[in-house]
């Protein structure tokens, strides 16, 4: 299933500030709904339960918690937010076990590398977490694709800062 | 580790469902198919270990009003590209 910026964009949120996510996802988004990894997270097996936390001081970044693991939590970006060409392929595999069958259903997101530097901070392209809204069921998908596990997000904004000037 | 010899063609059989072919050999790079039943995943090992390591730095600990302060303010400059960002959507 291709998964791409403009297959949300009708449920596109305008303004970017107020909520980054797709309108029909941020409704969903508080830490009532407990999110159900099968298979938790790769060297996080054990971990099969997540919310997703929305702090305002941290927006537009969500923090992803683990219920099942003390002090086990990410913090997580939408990739389209930093890198808006960005356009995946999910593996049947990883669709049958998330039972998605509508792209408008699910909620991509990459898994922060939060640095000292802010220029550091990476985001994990190549396996982002995957959630489909209908079921409530996750998983981080690694994608066939050649996207770096490290991608620096202060280059992605600068990269699209520089392509919006006339 | 078991070690078994096969020539192109040939397959080995794991459990009941599992079946790993050899397709071709050339030089130093070997095709294998794998036919494993939908609900197990494969993966090439580099890159599963390169995702488990990445996932073991990203590692943010149960946030409390230290770490928040010390992640808004490694996260600040952010927010100010995103707004910048915004202001140019205008």
């Amino acid at each position: 299933m291709k998964i791409r910026r403009d297959l949300v964009a009708s449920s596109w949120n305008e303004n970017v500030e107020a909520s980054s996510y797709p309108k029909k996802v941020a409704s969903l988004l508080n830490d009532k709904v407990v999110f159900n990894f099968p298979d938790g997270i790769p060297a996080f097996e054990n971990s099969q339960k997540f919310i997703i936390i929305l702090n305002e001081k941290i927006k537009p970044f969500v923090y992803l918690k683990s219920l099942d693991i003390d002090d086990l939590g990410f913090v997580c970006i939408d990739p389209f937010l930093i890198y808006p060409e960005y356009s995946i392929n999910i593996p049947g595999k990883d669709l049958s076990v998330l039972g998605l069958k509508d792209a408008g259903a699910a909620l991509i997101l990459s898994m922060v590398t939060v640095e000292k530097d802010p220029k550091d901070t990476t985001a994990n392209m190549l396996a982002p977490i995957v959630i489909n809204m209908d079921n409530f069921t996750g998983r981080q998908v690694i994608l066939e694709e050649n996207y770096p596990v490290r991608f620096r997000i202060w280059e992605g904004m600068e990269a699209i800062e520089k392509n919006k000037k006339p | 580790m078991l070690i078994l010899t096969r020539k192109s063609d040939e397959s080995i059989i794991i459990g009941n469902n599992i079946k790993i072919k050899v397709l071709k050999v050339q030089g130093s790079q070997v095709h294998i198919g794998i036919d494993a039943p939908r609900e197990l995943s494969v993966y090439r090992e580099e890159i599963y270990e390169q995702i488990r390591k990445e996932n073991v730095n990203a590692v943010q600990r149960t946030v409390d009003e230290n770490k928040i302060k010390q992640l808004e303010d490694s996260l600040s400059n952010f927010k100010n590209l995103f707004n910048s960002v915004k202001k140019k959507d205008k």
